[in-house]
């Protein structure tokens, strides 16, 4: 699936997680430009993420998705 | 010799000597060993011991570094105690805490500190002489450390815990059975503010093993994981919600180096417990109960692997009082109930805290005098609901003000959320009472799930319990919000209902 397609996506979610309508989801956003980011948004948004794509990450993959690079990067690779 | 020296000084203090070489930490990644430990603690020493200062109580900002654990030791060294200040607190309510002490001393390793009154910077300091003599001249009742919990008011109070207390806590901890050695690598997943964290450092402190942090930030559950699966590590506490989060992984992680593990801090459900057991197969697993007011641990429960535990409401029990800790369970009137009939769980003992700091409303409500054994004891209302089973172990049944009278019936929130997750296949529940509109008590399910038909777990419920038990309003949650100790925040969901 392409960047773009994933961002399509992915935009609600992070949208509906942060509570922020307006949320720019871009290749260059990360954790720490979100102040609501903690251990609580970041499992919901994981959960939200896996039931969009019907996919299902590894706790090691969690530890590295504080941006939406690495998020759109490790759903690519789950899609193949 | 008193306890505080016997159980902690000491034996810390030989172990620098005697295990220079080994690590003490491990922190973010990079280890240090005893020597390096000591270095560390004699640097602060010498600064502390240069400083102007009157309040014993010194304020210290939890950064999770070497030069903060080293703190702790040498205000202890300096017969000072440690009032933890989080670095990611607002800095108002930090400034009320360093108000209500009277604070006069902070230690900071940050780069850039916060404070601006008398701060000692511990980090960057140079190699020093050794500074770690000791004379055990200190008072046992002085003070060890101060806790600042939430507190009803909306102002955070103060929980003393004195030398005493931790000098027996200790004494009671190795009187479980549990043994560590210096070949032990320890989990300790706490804030510093949460007193479980002290018994997460200690315990391999005093024994010459590694401790391993989790760094500020980090997202707990994940990062504990992690270190259990790549450092092997053999012995941890934490709260029963970490296993609830670790639960999607637990096909892909192997945690069978733990051979201790404590379950604390919250209620400690059976089912969640026995899938535990089977991703760290070789882990004696045990449940210790106690409030901060008791210094960490009041009870515990030793679970048996495929045996009969004993649980009410699918919740573990908390088993039996500790060495240093006598148990009552006692009525409204104060008098203590039969066994096996529910009452309010009340402490005594070398543990319980000298009380609130400047607030003796609270102390007064909060402590009383009885005579127990022939003997006059100064008791702590724990305000949880507990009966004595024939043997002795002690059931929890829930906060008491987690217990609300509906229609004139009283109701344990725990009931209602045992059946529910019993027909939810273990899905995470939490009901809360609350006041509606018109002043009647309505009681709110919140579910740990994604929203779905309950009529279904409505129609089972009603099989189960009477109607005035029944939910009036269900609430879903993707996953449920903890507070900085990692149990479920209840104050965060009774927000969310809407009334």
């Amino acid at each position: 699936m392409d960047t773009d397609k994933i961002i399509e996506t992915i935009t609600p979610i992070f949208r509906q997680v942060f509570n922020d309508d307006e949320m720019d989801v871009n290749m260059d956003l990360t954790s720490e430009q979100i102040d609501e980011w903690s251990s609580l948004s970041q499992t919901i948004l994981l959960t939200e993420i896996e039931s969009a794509f019907g996919i299902k990450f590894k706790l090691r993959e969690v530890a590295t998705m504080n941006s939406v690079k690495t998020i759109v990067a490790l759903i690519q690779s789950k899609l193949g | 010799m008193t306890q505080f020296y016997s159980q902690i000084l000491k034996p810390t203090i030989e172990n620098i000597a005697k295990f220079s070489d080994r690590n003490a930490f491990c922190i973010n990644g990079k280890f240090h060993t005893y020597h390096e430990f000591g270095q560390a603690v004699s640097q602060v020493r010498f600064l502390i011991s240069d400083a102007t200062f009157q309040n014993r109580n010194v304020g210290l900002v939890i950064n999770d570094d070497l030069e903060t654990y080293a703190s702790i030791f040498a205000l202890w060294l300096e017969g000072c105690s440690y009032v933890p200040l989080h670095p990611n607190w607002p800095l108002e309510r930090c400034l009320d805490i360093a108000s209500q002490v009277g604070m006069d001393l902070i230690l900071d390793s940050s780069e850039k500190t916060r404070y601006n009154n008398n701060v000692i910077k511990t980090s960057g300091q140079q190699p020093c002489r050794d500074n770690l003599k000791y004379d055990d001249n200190c008072p046992d009742g002085d003070i060890a450390y101060i806790l600042f919990t939430s507190g009803s008011t909306g102002k955070p109070k103060g929980v003393q815990l004195s030398r005493e207390n931790i000098g027996a806590f200790m004494d009671s901890f190795w009187k479980t059975g549990i043994s560590i050695n210096e070949n032990d690598r320890c989990l300790q997943c706490f804030d510093l503010t949460f007193d479980v964290s002290v018994q997460s450092f200690l315990v391999p402190l005093t024994k010459g093993a590694c401790c391993f942090t989790i760094p500020n930030g980090q997202i707990k559950y994940i990062y504990a994981g992690g270190l259990i699966e790549d450092y092997k590590l053999t012995f941890g506490a934490m709260a029963p919600s970490m296993a609830r989060y670790l639960k999607p992984y637990f096909d892909e992680i192997d945690l069978s180096s733990l051979r201790c593990c404590i379950f604390t801090a919250e209620a400690c459900p059976l089912a969640l417990i026995e899938e535990w057991q089977t991703v760290a197969p070789n882990a004696d697993i045990y449940d210790f109960y106690g409030p901060t007011e008791a210094t960490i641990y009041c009870t515990y429960y030793s679970l048996s692997e495929g045996g009969a535990n004993k649980t009410l409401n699918g919740i573990i029990s908390i088993g039996k009082p500790i060495a240093n800790v006598t148990a009552i369970i006692i009525d409204e009137k104060g008098d203590i109930v039969p066994r096996g009939t529910k009452g309010e769980l009340c402490v005594a003992g070398a543990q319980v805290t000298p009380g609130y700091l400047n607030n003796p409303t609270k102390n007064a409500e909060s402590f009383f005098e009885k005579e127990y054994e022939g003997q006059i004891m100064r008791f702590y209302h724990t305000g949880d609901l507990c009966y004595e089973d024939p043997d002795g172990d002690i059931m929890y049944s829930g906060r008491l003000d987690h217990q609300a009278k509906i229609q004139g019936f009283r109701v344990e929130m725990g009931e209602i959320e045992f059946h529910a997750r019993e027909f939810l296949n273990g899905t995470n529940t939490v009901c809360i009472a609350f006041e509606n509109a018109k002043g009647l008590t309505e009681i709110a399910m919140f579910i740990e799930s994604s929203e779905f038909d309950t009529s279904g777990l409505m129609a089972y419920m009603k099989t189960k319990m009477p109607q005035y038990m029944i939910p009036h309003h269900v609430y879903f949650e993707p996953t449920f919000p903890l507070n900085a100790n990692g149990k479920i925040d209840k104050v965060v969901l009774k927000s969310k209902i809407r009334n």
